[in-house]
């Protein structure tokens, strides 16, 4: 009796979570856009440090680093 | 001095306040004609989990259902009139006995007792 | 820039100093800079921790009447409750996995040594708190697997001697695991680790700025580095944005369901076992005598946390061997236990 009352909530909640498409639909444009952020970033870096002038990284030779 | 004064106090506050023994030393569990031959019945003693089993040859026992290694619940085992402790494998006998560990230390014994149809379970033998 | 609110700011309070260090804060780029982004990531996870968990906390309620049902409540009733509880699920999944890579990389690479023995102590203290928050929080939603962890995580100290029985009854607040163990783990895991983690991070970071990041042994002879702000940063955003929408298709693919509420009378189901990061603990006590092998995982623990004390040959700029032998077989163990913890079945 105990066992069947359990049973009847984890069936309620089984369809209180939303189907795998309707979670899909939710959670993908979400995923899309992050990794369009994503690239964005890493190409806006590449950029930055691959202009031929002004390059961000360099081979310093006045680099100050506390630490060996 | 100061920080005893503020140590101690603490420490006492998080320490629960112990449970008085005195008054829950019995506990009625079931009834005679609810309790089928080899089968067990698991309530609350003492504020922890304890085991009745009906055993095969007619007579009653009652133990410690909390396994001496990690404290979980132990389970019984019908088919070898045993425990089994289901989080590291611990298996202890009818009498409480450690037949396979890692459980070192028996499970503890507690004494039935049957007034009419009415089954009591108790830390210490009363004088009938 | 130029906006109103900045330039009122600006007015009043001298940012310059801020700016000029973060503008010529750099970063060491060799081929081991990968590693860099996994404390940053750490951070990252964590934040999203905080806010799942305290939107959680608005209708969670610590009692074993009501600890089930009002998890229940958020999963069936409120409003994506299923997402936020599925994000504070795998977040807590992802954070463990990215503090430990964080840990190992910083280990194999060395980066302990002198002068940041101080911030592997901090981040060996920070993971042994993350994984009490991961044990605390585990008990929540009352089920019977998290109430038997609970049990298993409060016997455990029972085996420390002379103290052991006074730390179990301070986590358990009596006989057994019950209403007063619940309301232990939320504070716990709600208010207490929270801000002894907050507080320990904080140094933690603060140190990894002052004293900038360490540079592996081997890769000393490369000179490369890059700014702080905007590069590196914006990698590390990039590595957010990316393992965001790792964690949202985890979410998405695997939603959290919740086990039906423990009944404390019942035996322990077959098949019983902890989450990941406890296998280890698991398979060895079902290995090793009790003492033994909570002493090793203690003993080992703490060798672990003094290793940059232990290992002067890093400290001299020297390769050490034994050191990175040891680590090796830290993993070896770490994962031999887990494997064996998933592939054995029920012994009877």
């Amino acid at each position: 009796m105990f066992a069947l009352v359990l049973d009847a909530a984890a069936d309620s909640l089984a369809s209180a979570i939303p189907s795998f498409t309707d979670r899909f639909n939710f959670a993908l444009p979400l995923i899309v856009v992050l990794l369009i952020v994503m690239f964005f970033l890493l190409i806006k870096v590449y950029a930055l440090e691959n202009q031929p002038h002004d390059r961000l990284v360099k081979k310093s030779q006045t680099r100050k680093r506390t630490g060996p | 001095m100061i920080a005893a004064y503020i140590v101690y106090p603490v420490l006492r506050f998080f320490t629960p306040p112990a449970v008085a023994l005195g008054e829950v030393d019995k506990v009625f569990v079931t009834t005679l004609d609810k309790m089928g031959l080899n089968t067990a019945k698991f309530f609350k003693f003492l504020d922890k989990p304890a085991v009745l089993v009906h055993l095969p040859d007619g007579k009653y026992t009652s133990l410690s259902a909390k396994c001496t290694h990690m404290g979980c619940t132990v389970a019984f085992q019908s088919k070898d009139d045993n425990f089994i402790c289901e989080c590291h494998g611990s298996i202890f006998n009818i009498d409480g006995k450690v037949l396979k560990g890692p459980a070192t230390r028996p499970l503890p014994v507690y004494y039935v007792d049957i007034e009419g149809n009415k089954i009591y379970v108790t830390v210490k033998k009363q004088l009938a | 820039m130029t906006s109103r609110a900045a330039d009122f700011l600006k007015d009043r309070i001298d940012f310059s100093p801020v700016q000029a260090w973060v503008a010529q804060r750099k970063i060491p780029q060799h081929k081991h800079s990968f590693w860099y982004y996994f404390g940053g990531l750490a951070l990252f996870v964590l934040t999203i921790q905080i806010i799942t968990g305290i939107m959680l906390a608005f209708y969670y309620s610590p009692t074993p009447v009501k600890a089930n049902e009002s998890v229940r409540y958020i999963m069936e009733k409120v409003h994506y409750g299923w997402l936020i509880r599925s994000i504070h699920f795998w977040g807590a999944n992802f954070l463990i996995a990215v503090v430990l890579v964080h840990m190992f990389s910083t280990y194999f690479t060395k980066a302990y040594r002198k002068p940041r023995e101080i911030m592997w102590v901090l981040g060996v203290i920070i993971l042994a708190l993350i994984l009490t928050s991961a044990f605390t929080g585990y008990l929540l939603p009352w089920t019977t697997l998290s109430y038997f962890a609970t049990k298993i995580g409060t016997s455990m100290p029972l085996y420390v001697p002379f103290v052991g029985h006074f730390i179990s009854r301070l986590m358990v607040g009596g006989a057994d695991v019950g209403a007063a163990t619940l309301t232990r783990m939320f504070t716990l895991h709600t208010i207490v680790l929270p801000i002894l983690w907050l507080t320990i991070i904080a140094i933690h970071v603060f140190l990894s700025q002052v004293l900038g990041l360490s540079t592996p042994l081997s890769q000393r002879s490369t000179r490369d580095e890059t700014k702080l702000f905007p590069n590196f940063m914006m990698r590390q955003a990039a590595v957010w944005s990316g393992a965001l929408a790792v964690l949202i298709s985890f979410v998405a693919l695997f939603p959290e369901g919740l086990a039906a509420k423990v009944n404390p009378v019942l035996p322990a189901p077959a098949g019983i076992k902890p989450e990941w990061y406890f296998l280890f603990v698991f398979q060895t006590l079902r290995t090793f005598p009790d003492v033994i092998g909570l002493g090793g995982i203690t003993l080992g623990a703490i060798i672990w946390m003094l290793v940059p004390f232990l290992d002067r040959k890093a400290s001299n700029g020297e390769k050490s061997t034994f050191f990175t032998l040891f680590g090796v077989a830290i993993i070896v163990y770490l994962v031999t236990m887990t494997v064996m913890a998933y592939i054995t079945t029920e012994v009877h």
